[in-house]
């Protein structure tokens, strides 16, 4: 297993102290059903598997042949480096988590860019730099980072400041209650009413359109928007899909109810002026959809909570603005 | 007027008071004299409680001194005190200095406590100043704003804390006329001062307290002529001498 | 620039709750701060033991954790703030501990004698403190007292942690539409900067006016 360096900002570090905080919240006992049940920490879910990409998945990995690497350019650089630089996140449940215990970042998005860095380099060498759905679009412009792995939708404003390869995975936002509650059943329920939202997630700009006149309040971090929707401060809680379904798996106090009402596009975020990269990004995803690796990668994170295989993955330039 | 009897006061280990007697009967003015650290201004100072007694008893007026307290307050009310350093209100200008306590502990109405406290400025000869700061004022004028400011509680006793002390020479003067003009109007004064002038001039009775102790006590007259002590005589002959 | 001028009412919004949250959290704060100073300075040793436990507590505790645990942790027991009304709270206790530190720093600089006077004509220690005291203490620190209510004014931004829709979340959320974080957050950025001159212009103006004449 590779050693992963973690650079943290300071706004980051913040938001981390902020779960830390939920955390022990959740660990002493607030929102548990107080039984021999574990306490809702997302990211070690119950079904399946255990949310971990297995060793041999990356041992069949594809590596890029020296003609698809031509001197000079990103690729070049990257590989002589030795490693690939990742904007990322350490508290996304199932897609880009820290484990607390091995200190290794674990999910879709985090094994996606470590196979990208194989593909790159030989090895999965990723240094993950933590930054915040703000910074992002000028971290690319400045190349702080090589590419951004952080469920990126694909809009067609984002398109004008960044590239995206991909689309490399889709999923929806859906709807979060609270078990006892029969009133809302789909989306179109929460017209008017107080709708809890992850801060900086698409839920922020979906939900306008999608219930009209509902008033959003937003937390800061996943188990916090949990804990608020089982403390009453709001009716429901609008998340992506599979965290969502996460979530439901852990805490017994809620349900997801429908379908997921909308498509998010997620990109690889990468520097708008290097077509090249992009190019290249796009023949390594198609890659990789073909031998099965994403499924794979998929079935071992995503897929631990969700039931069904793995679905048929997005076809490449399909979104508006990738 | 003001009974002590017995009184003892420590600072840590240092024994400042031992064992005071002293009686001060209604429109007396005893003038209390003495080297440095003989415990003087201490005496004073725990006439009003400033400084808690650490044995013995205090009575103003029949009553004995109330622990701390609005009780205290009102006792505090009825003796008032000049200090040294004057300790005017800085951010109040003269006449406020002077009518802050009456509105606020007499309950005066606001019209009432200005005509009052304007008449005693008058008196102390500096109603001119009245809208002024006390920063704005000499150090001789601020000490007669702060007599003012004690006279308008109306008390039944005043005590004077080394008033001339912090004094240029030139201004102790208009300071004591005042206070001797009070002690003529028949005023009970408690008096800590080097001033051995004003005792002469004004004191019915002077006290000479040396090491914690009230040592000798007589008229101003007695004392200053024939004093009994030696360490009374040690004490004028070091002072009186230039 | 089209990214802020496409969302000025949604950024005003925020400016709003931002402006709303500074000047009630700075009164609840004030009030609290020259509480806890006196309860600092009280003649009952009780009294001055919760005074420093309050700042004690309070400074030693980041602003953030606070408002976490105030909105997730007193639910749990039965007590539910809306969240607005929930970071007022949080905040004003939070800066009330550095505010009473100013303040008693202020009261520090009034000498003993002023105390000393205000007892003799026969004030009690409430009044001393009220018209004597601390009008000579607060006029000493009016300048750290407005640094601490530009912190203040900062620290707001926090509550966009517990769903409180201020500046800083507004611009978050119009970056989230627009995604040009360089533009949004320079615009958000400098009305921060404009309220904090404002906060300073006041601070300077209270200074030349109270000033005590020496």
């Amino acid at each position: 297993m590779s050693i992963l360096k973690m650079s943290h900002t300071r706004r980051r570090s913040l938001g981390l102290t902020a779960t830390a905080v939920a955390v022990a919240l959740a660990a002493a006992g607030c929102g548990g059903d107080g039984g021999n049940t574990p306490p809702a920490l997302p990211g070690n879910p119950g079904l399946g598997g255990d949310g971990v990409v297995a060793q041999s998945v990356y041992d069949a990995a594809p590596v890029a042949t020296d003609a698809d690497i031509p001197a000079g350019s990103t690729m070049d650089a990257i590989r002589k480096r030795g490693h690939l630089i990742v904007g990322g996140s350490l508290d996304a449940p199932l897609l880009s988590q820290q484990n607390p215990v091995s200190g290794t970042i674990e999910g879709f998005d985090a094994d996606m860019a470590k196979l990208l860095a194989k593909y790159i380099i030989g090895k999965p060498e990723v240094k993950t730099t933590t930054i915040g759905t703000q910074t992002r679009e000028a971290m690319l412009q400045a190349k702080s980072v090589d590419a951004v792995f952080q469920t990126y939708t694909i809009t067609p404003q984002r398109a004008t400041q960044v590239a995206f390869a991909g689309p490399y995975l889709t999923s929806g936002l859906a709807v979060g209650v609270r078990k006892d509650d029969t009133s809302i059943k789909s989306v179109k329920d929460l017209a008017g009413k107080t709708v809890i939202v992850g801060a900086n997630t698409p839920a922020v700009t979906a939900l306008p359109s999608a219930a009209p006149g509902s008033k959003q309040v937003a937390f800061g971090t996943d188990p916090q928007a949990v804990q608020a929707l089982l403390q009453n401060r709001g009716e429901a809680y609008v998340q992506d899909f599979t965290l969502l379904a996460s979530n439901a798996k852990a805490n017994p106090g809620m349900k997801v109810v429908g379908e997921p009402f909308t498509t998010e596009a997620y990109g690889i975020g990468l520097n708008r002026e290097d077509a090249q990269f992009k190019e290249f990004v796009n023949n390594w995803l198609k890659k990789i959809q073909a031998d099965g690796t994403w499924a794979k990668v998929w079935e071992g994170t995503l897929g631990s909570v969700v039931e069904g295989g793995a679905p048929t993955p997005p076809v490449i330039g399909s979104a508006d603005g990738s | 007027m003001v009974s002590v009897r017995g009184l003892h006061k420590w600072f840590g280990p240092l024994h400042v008071l031992k064992d005071i007697d002293l009686t001060v009967a209604a429109g007396e003015v005893v003038v209390v004299v003495g080297p440095s650290g003989s415990g003087k201004s201490t005496l004073c100072r725990c006439l009003n409680r400033l400084e808690t007694a650490g044995q013995g008893s205090i009575e103003v007026d029949g009553e004995p001194l109330p622990a701390e307290g609005r009780a205290l307050a009102r006792l505090r009310a009825d003796v008032g005190m000049v200090f040294q350093s004057f300790n005017l209100f800085g951010h109040r200008t003269v006449l406020d200095n002077v009518t802050l306590g009456p509105t606020r502990v007499r309950r005066v109405p606001r019209p009432e406590a200005r005509q009052q406290a304007m008449a005693l400025l008058e008196r102390v000869g500096i109603a001119d100043k009245a809208d002024h700061f006390p920063a704005q004022l000499s150090g001789g004028q601020q000490q007669r704003a702060a007599i003012a400011r004690a006279l308008a509680m109306r008390p039944k006793v005043l005590l004077f804390d080394e008033p001339t002390s912090a004094l240029d020479p030139e201004m102790v003067n208009e300071v004591l006329d005042v206070m001797v003009s009070l002690a003529a109007e028949g005023m009970t004064m408690i008096v800590v001062t080097h001033e051995m002038g004003f005792a002469r001039r004004a004191a019915d009775r002077v006290v000479f307290m040396d090491d914690g102790r009230i040592v000798e006590s007589g008229a101003p007259d007695d004392f200053f002529a024939a004093p009994r002590t030696e360490r009374a005589r040690d004490f004028l002959s070091k002072i009186l001498q230039h | 620039m089209d990214a802020l001028t496409a969302h000025l009412s949604q950024l005003g919004h925020g400016l709003v709750t931002t402006v709303e949250l500074t000047v009630v959290t700075t009164v609840g704060a004030m009030l609290l701060g020259i509480v806890v100073a006196t309860l600092r300075i009280a003649p009952v040793a009780l009294l001055r033991a919760i005074g420093t436990a309050y700042v004690e507590v309070l400074q030693n505790l980041p602003l953030l954790a606070l408002l976490v645990l105030f909105v997730f942790a007193l639910p749990t027991i039965g007590i539910s703030f809306p969240l607005f009304t929930s970071a007022a709270i949080v905040i004003a206790a939070y800066e009330g501990a550095y505010l009473a530190e100013a303040i008693r720093a202020g009261i520090n600089t009034v000498g003993v004698g002023q105390a000393e006077a205000a007892r003799a004509i026969g004030l009690t220690f409430g009044q001393s403190l009220r018209h004597v005291i601390l009008p000579q203490g607060l006029r000493a620190v009016i300048q750290p007292i407005g640094n601490i209510c530009i912190a203040l004014l900062m620290n707001t931004s926090l509550a966009a942690a517990v769903g409180v829709v201020e500046l800083t979340q507004a611009a978050n959320n119009v970056n989230l539409v627009e995604a040009q974080p360089i533009a949004v957050f320079t615009g958000a950025g400098l009305a921060y900067m404009l309220l904090a001159l404002i906060i300073g212009q006041v601070t300077g103006l209270l200074e030349r006016r109270l000033a005590i004449v020496r």
